[in-house]
């Protein structure tokens, strides 16, 4: 059989799951019936091709509709501190009123720049435990839910 | 309202550690989380646990996964819409995550299987296609999704699909080992102007052993695959002129593995092998 040699590259892996324990009920995704018979792909191609005919203008017309609803969460490396959180750290200013001015600026002007400009900040502080803890601290439920509503 | 949904990734349990603001703008559906971004971030194959906010825009739904590229074993939270603030602990290699809204605000949805719509049709199609050929089926196909594909060409990294996998046995003459062999297929589904869900065979892809022989096997195999690519696209078409039946479709999106009902606020895990979960949107 010429699969037995790619067996252990096509097996599904064992012990090898990503667990989860919280709220709600905990389901598993059942493989269907003959899962038993089923040979996971191997990553290797010999060639590749595409279509030879053009795609209908209403797919074309959906994928950029589609498109534009993806984001990639990416930190940008260029992000230059706003004047006022550099205004803030001049004036020796604590962690915990950055994140509430933060907060301040979302509920009053929400917009996607305003939460982009969240997310750089809070993120940043983000990256040690301590900011964690004081980003924590000021997001309450509450607080969260009216920063994701768009301040109401 | 601005945002679907957020949610947090943090490197300890119990929400603490490091920790990553995420979040799906509103009117979006997916926002992807790179391998390269986890690293970078430090949270690579280190999130420990994992918290969702929702509001009653959508629910929100997280996904992470083993494998860099979306797909492998997975484990699936979600935070019904309205809902509020919940957490969970996770554990196991993450190496890439997605956030999905669903259920939106004045929308209804219908979920199919892509293996149940999908699975008798293609072997029975293949099988027929393969009478009296070298080649024939070696198992059953894998029907799984190829989320934002970076580096498959042909592909748009900003597009999902649904993705086939068959294995093939090619039977050698006289006392010539015989090859291992596949063929893959991406298909892309999307919604007509008048608001029908359809497919479009993106692209075709074959594989076969390495040896002296394969150079001719696949050369007999490479158009063989090619044209059947069209054929396989008016297969899938063929079935989902039953969704026609549901009304007007406004969007469709994926969910990994099978689930056929809506979880509300829990989880789920499995391998993004086992299925897809099509979800089909309408205006309620």
């Amino acid at each position: 059989m010429p699969w037995s040699n790619f067996a252990h590259l096509t097996a599904p892996p064992k012990g090898d799951e990503i667990g989860i324990k919280g709220a709600g009920s905990i389901h598993r995704s059942v493989p269907f019936a003959a899962a038993g018979e089923q040979l996971l792909p191997l990553k290797a191609e010999l060639a590749a091709g595409h279509s030879a005919k053009t795609p209908p203008a209403a797919m074309t017309a959906f994928t950029r509709t589609q498109a534009a609803r993806v984001r990639h969460y990416q930190v940008d490396p260029n992000f230059w501190l706003p004047a006022w959180v550099r205004e803030h750290i001049d004036a020796k200013g604590k962690p915990d009123e950055l994140i509430q001015k933060v907060i301040d600026r979302v509920k009053a002007s929400p917009s996607a720049r305003s939460l982009q400009e969240a997310q750089a900040v809070l993120n940043e502080l983000g990256r040690s435990a301590e900011g964690t803890a004081a980003v924590r601290k000021a997001l309450t439920k509450d607080v969260l839910r009216r920063v994701v509503q768009g301040g109401q | 309202m601005s945002l679907e949904f957020a949610g947090f990734l943090y490197s300890g349990d119990n929400r603490t550690g490091q920790s990553m603001l995420v979040g799906v703008g509103h009117t979006d559906r997916y926002n992807h989380i790179s391998a390269a971004q986890l690293t970078s971030s430090g949270l690579y194959a280190n999130i420990h646990s994992v918290e969702l906010i929702t509001t009653s825009e959508a629910d929100g739904n997280l996904v992470l996964l083993k494998n860099d590229d979306y797909s492998g074993p997975f484990a699936q939270v979600s935070d019904a819409q309205s809902a509020g603030d919940v957490w969970w602990s996770c554990w196991g290699h993450i190496g890439s995550a997605l956030l999905i809204a669903g259920n939106k605000k004045g929308t209804s949805e219908h979920r199919i299987s892509f293996h149940d719509q999908f699975h008798d049709k293609w072997t029975s199609f293949l099988d027929a296609k393969l009478q009296g050929k070298k080649a024939s089926r070696q198992g059953d196909p894998t029907l799984t999704w190829e989320m934002f594909p970076a580096n498959v060409s042909y592909l748009d990294p900003n597009l999902a699909y649904l993705k086939i996998y068959q294995p093939l046995h090619i039977t050698m003459p006289w006392y010539w080992p015989d090859y291992a062999a596949s063929m893959t297929y991406h298909i892309y589904l999307y919604v007509t102007g008048d608001h029908h869900l359809r497919a479009w065979g993106a692209r075709w892809a074959y594989w076969v052993e390495g040896g002296a022989k394969s150079g001719k096997i696949a050369d007999e195999l490479m158009p063989e695959v090619r044209d059947g690519l069209q054929s396989l696209q008016d297969q899938v078409n063929q079935a989902l002129t039953l969704t026609d039946l549901l009304g007007p479709i406004t969007d469709v999106y994926y969910l990994p593995g099978r689930q056929p009902n809506r979880i509300a606020t829990g989880g789920i895990s499995g391998a993004t092998t086992d299925d897809v979960t099509i979800v089909i949107e309408q205006h309620a």
